[in-house]
């Protein structure tokens, strides 16, 4: 489990307009070398914050990421809310310290 | 000998203050909180103060995990805010810029170390929302230096509640001894019950009966049952952003555990629980 550099990807991405643009481009270039587990890596890739969320990746920060990389006009962040949270409501609250 | 004039526990919710633009046509709730944040400009401005003490919470914007401090003072000789992160995010929160009176931060944490705390420090520091808004509303002069004051609330391990009542505690008999003869008004800010990423997630109060029983607790200086409430676990069962209470229990603690003087929560569906807290040590 590599809690930290999942956070850190969060932290890059909703933080930096150009890790923003990197990572939405091409994910998995800006993912390479860094220390993630092979699932962790995928659910970036993937966007996919069911995984990330059960995982304990920080939740304002993945709350924020789905947004950056997932809301669009089409999606609304209100739309994605609800969607965000009928993914995650079956895991309670995992551990997110690191 | 410096005093601590006037301690004042507030929201600091980004909804805030596009709503009050639009007073007083909003929600009972808001609309009340409109009018105590006015108030608590006016008591603040009442108890004559030199600097403000503001504490907050970085919404690891300006801190992350590779360099969390538990608690900081900040002594650039200025700051300002909101974060760019959070400017870029289109956070609704206002401007703010003061200079920091950089010798109080130096004696806080040279007398930190005398009464068992360890603050942490920075000479180059932005202040985010839980600065600037509470700052905006209650002293939108911009005339006072502050010495801002971060807490850990986001990111686990955080120091437990009795620790911050602890240092609160420290921080007030800090001042209370400095030899100088300054007026010390301190701002907090704080979550109630949210939750931001977590299942409870909506635009309101995650549990606003608990918002309504704490301030309770805190308006009858119920300390040891505030501190028990205020669990790690408990808080993230909440919510996982009402950890950001923990920062009225430093309240607690600058107060020496007294009643406040006043206590209110507002309640509003279209933002969290705005509490307005206050201790008013000078009597002014």
């Amino acid at each position: 489990m590599s809690r930290y550099h999942v956070d850190k990807v969060l932290f890059e991405v909703t933080g930096d307009p150009d890790c923003r643009r990197r990572f939405l481009e091409d994910s998995a270039s800006y993912l390479d070398g860094r220390e993630l587990e092979p699932g962790e890596r995928q659910a970036l890739i993937d966007r996919d914050y069911r995984a990330l969320y059960i995982s304990g990746a920080q939740p304002l920060m993945l709350w924020q990421f789905t947004v950056s990389v997932l809301a669009s006009p089409e999606k609304p962040a209100r739309q994605l809310m609800q969607e965000y949270l009928a993914a995650i409501a079956p895991f309670g609250r995992p551990d997110y310290s690191t | 000998m410096a005093k601590i004039v006037e301690i004042l526990g507030v929201s600091h919710s980004p909804y805030l203050p596009g709503l009050f633009k639009q007073y007083p046509d909003v929600d009972d709730g808001t609309r009340k909180a409109y009018e105590n944040y006015q108030l608590f400009h006016d008591r603040m401005k009442r108890c004559r103060p030199d600097v403000l003490l503001s504490i907050g919470s970085d919404h690891l914007n300006e801190f992350f995990m590779n360099n969390m401090p538990a608690f900081m003072v900040g002594k650039p000789p200025h700051t300002h805010g909101p974060h760019p992160k959070e400017v870029r995010n289109h956070l609704d929160a206002p401007d703010y810029r003061a200079s920091v009176d950089v010798d109080l931060a130096k004696s806080i944490l040279r007398h930190g170390f005398d009464r068992g705390v360890d603050f942490a420090f920075s000479d180059e520091v932005i202040i985010d929302h839980s600065f600037t808004i509470p700052l905006a509303f209650i002293r939108p002069e911009m005339d006072l230096p502050i010495v801002p004051l971060f807490t850990n609330v986001m990111a686990p391990p955080v120091p437990p509640a009795q620790r911050f009542y602890d240092v609160g505690r420290a921080v007030r008999a800090i001042v209370d001894e400095l030899p100088d003869s300054m007026r010390v008004g301190v701002i907090a800010s704080g979550h109630l019950a949210l939750d931001v990423g977590g299942p409870k997630m909506r635009q309101g109060s995650a549990n606003p009966d608990w918002d309504v029983r704490i301030v309770k607790l805190i308006e009858a200086g119920e300390v040891s049952q505030v501190i028990r409430e205020a669990a790690w676990d408990n808080l993230q069962q909440i919510g996982n952003v009402t950890p950001g209470f923990l920062n009225f229990v430093m309240l607690m603690g600058l107060a020496q555990g007294g009643r406040p003087s006043f206590a209110e929560v507002n309640l509003s569906p279209d933002h969290g629980s705005t509490p307005f807290i206050e201790w008013n040590p000078s009597g002014d």
